[in-house]
């Protein structure tokens, strides 16, 4: 599924999936004034990024993230709050 | 007959018959800024009448003369704060008088320098947003809480567009000319902004403080909460010391299975069962031993061993690494020495800040 095909209820059940290599590349930059994108993996160890920071986006040189291929989001266990 | 050859009775005489008292045709204004501490100003207002008319000024407040405010300009003061302004401007010629009243001005409270500083830098420009602004620095203050602060975010806006609200509301309030960037807020990940607050989107997102507690505030004195709107059952610390995952010793989570758990550079969990985890939560280090939790403005003390302070920045809305608090975020704090007191004064003044926004809980 691409960004275009999404409904607006499927924003926080969709994630855009990145490569490693993608990945890499936006760690600490900017997708918009103050904001940074924030790559994490889910259940599968796949990287992604969400829904917002693909439409927010405005950063010309991330553009690309809008086409990324959507999937849906499938949280890593939650592990206890402290050990 | 006067030294200039006219006859004194002859002019009187003139004026009664030929003179004509004076008459208000354009009412007197009052100019200026309605805020306490400004001067306003009253004109006179278009008149007419002969001879020549000359004019005096009353100010009234709520319709009784104010004392010994009788020129055309007058010094707004507490009193007139929220009441009823208006000038009366009084013509008077050979003939006759008459009065006529201004328009009426509401003065505002004067605006704290702090709250000033604040409301410039985020170019707030909304009445409401900006008196709950200088109330909420004003009751803070005067709670002697403003000291003992050193961040505050209020997550105020008075944008309709989503990027424009994220640019407002990174400001810190105690430093809002950003003089120390580690105080400002930056957004990691997604989430959505609007006038009830910051809402992390529970999948990635959370902002950044980049204010380290570990040579900022006081080992065992260390206090931070958030004012959450909503009751999301989450996995993850509505604010702390917790990048890189749980080894944070400073953080604050709210509503983990019915559960508020803290620690305040503490090795024991702490946890409070079955809560609504909307309203403001305040973690507070209270000395060598103790923290405190209050819920709403209720404190519960615990028992605690003393660890150093964390070397990782505050998050609201924090990672645990891979799980990410959704509530809603309408304040969020980070200080240093609050007293029990000093927390329940700040639930008030977060209250009645909430309150003056329409997005109490």
């Amino acid at each position: 599924m691409k960004l275009t095909q999404l409904k607006a209820e499927e924003k926080l059940t969709y994630v855009g999936l990145l490569t490693e290599v993608q990945k890499n590349e936006l760690v600490g930059q900017l997708y918009a004034p103050d904001s940074y994108f924030n790559p994490i993996q889910d259940i599968n160890d796949n990287w992604i990024i969400s829904v917002e920071e693909i439409e927010q986006c405005v950063n010309p040189d991330y553009f690309w993230v809008k086409d990324l291929d959507l999937i849906p989001y499938e949280p890593k266990p939650t592990p206890p709050p402290f050990e | 007959m006067n030294g200039y050859g006219n006859s004194v009775f002859l002019r009187t005489a003139w004026e009664v018959s030929g003179g004509v008292s004076p008459v208000n045709t354009v009412a007197p204004a009052i100019t200026g800024t309605a805020q306490e501490g400004q001067i306003v100003t009253c004109s006179t207002g278009t008149w007419t009448g002969t001879p020549t008319i000359t004019f005096a000024y009353q100010w009234k407040r709520n319709g009784s003369n104010i004392g010994s405010a009788t020129n055309s300009t007058y010094a707004l003061v507490t009193a007139d704060v929220s009441q009823s302004i208006t000038c009366q401007v009084t013509a008077t010629n050979g003939v006759g008088s008459a009065s006529a009243t201004s328009n009426t001005i509401t003065p505002i409270a004067a605006v704290d320098p702090d709250a000033q500083a604040f409301i410039t830098a985020a170019a707030i420009t909304n009445p409401t947003q900006k008196a709950a602004i200088n109330t909420l620095v004003v009751d803070l203050k005067g709670y002697n809480v403003w000291s003992k602060m050193k961040a505050i975010y209020p997550f105020v806006t008075d944008k309709i567009v989503e990027a424009d609200i994220k640019s407002q509301m990174k400001f810190n309030l105690k430093d809002p000319r950003d003089l120390d960037v580690a105080y400002r807020l930056f957004w990691n990940g997604g989430g959505s902004w609007s006038a009830n607050g910051y809402t992390p989107n529970g999948i990635n997102g959370w902002a950044n403080t980049y204010l380290v507690s570990q040579g900022t505030l006081g080992l065992n004195s260390t206090s931070f909460g958030v004012y959450s709107r909503t009751n999301t059952n989450t996995l993850a610390p509505a604010i702390g010391n917790v990048t890189g995952g749980v080894t944070g010793e400073c953080s604050l989570w709210l509503n983990f299975g019915n559960a508020a758990y803290l620690r305040v550079n503490s090795s024991i969990l702490s946890n409070i069962a079955n809560f609504d985890s909307r309203g403001l939560f305040i973690a507070n280090r209270v000395n060598s031993t103790q923290v405190q939790l209050q819920i709403r403005g209720t404190q519960t003390t615990f028992a605690n061993v003393s660890q150093n302070l964390y070397t990782q920045p505050f998050q609201l809305g924090g990672v645990n690494p891979n799980n990410f608090d959704n509530k809603q975020l309408a304040f969020g704090f980070i200080g240093d020495g609050l007293t029990s007191q000093n927390m329940t004064d700040l639930n008030t003044a977060v209250i009645a800040f909430q309150t003056t926004l329409s997005r109490q809980v």
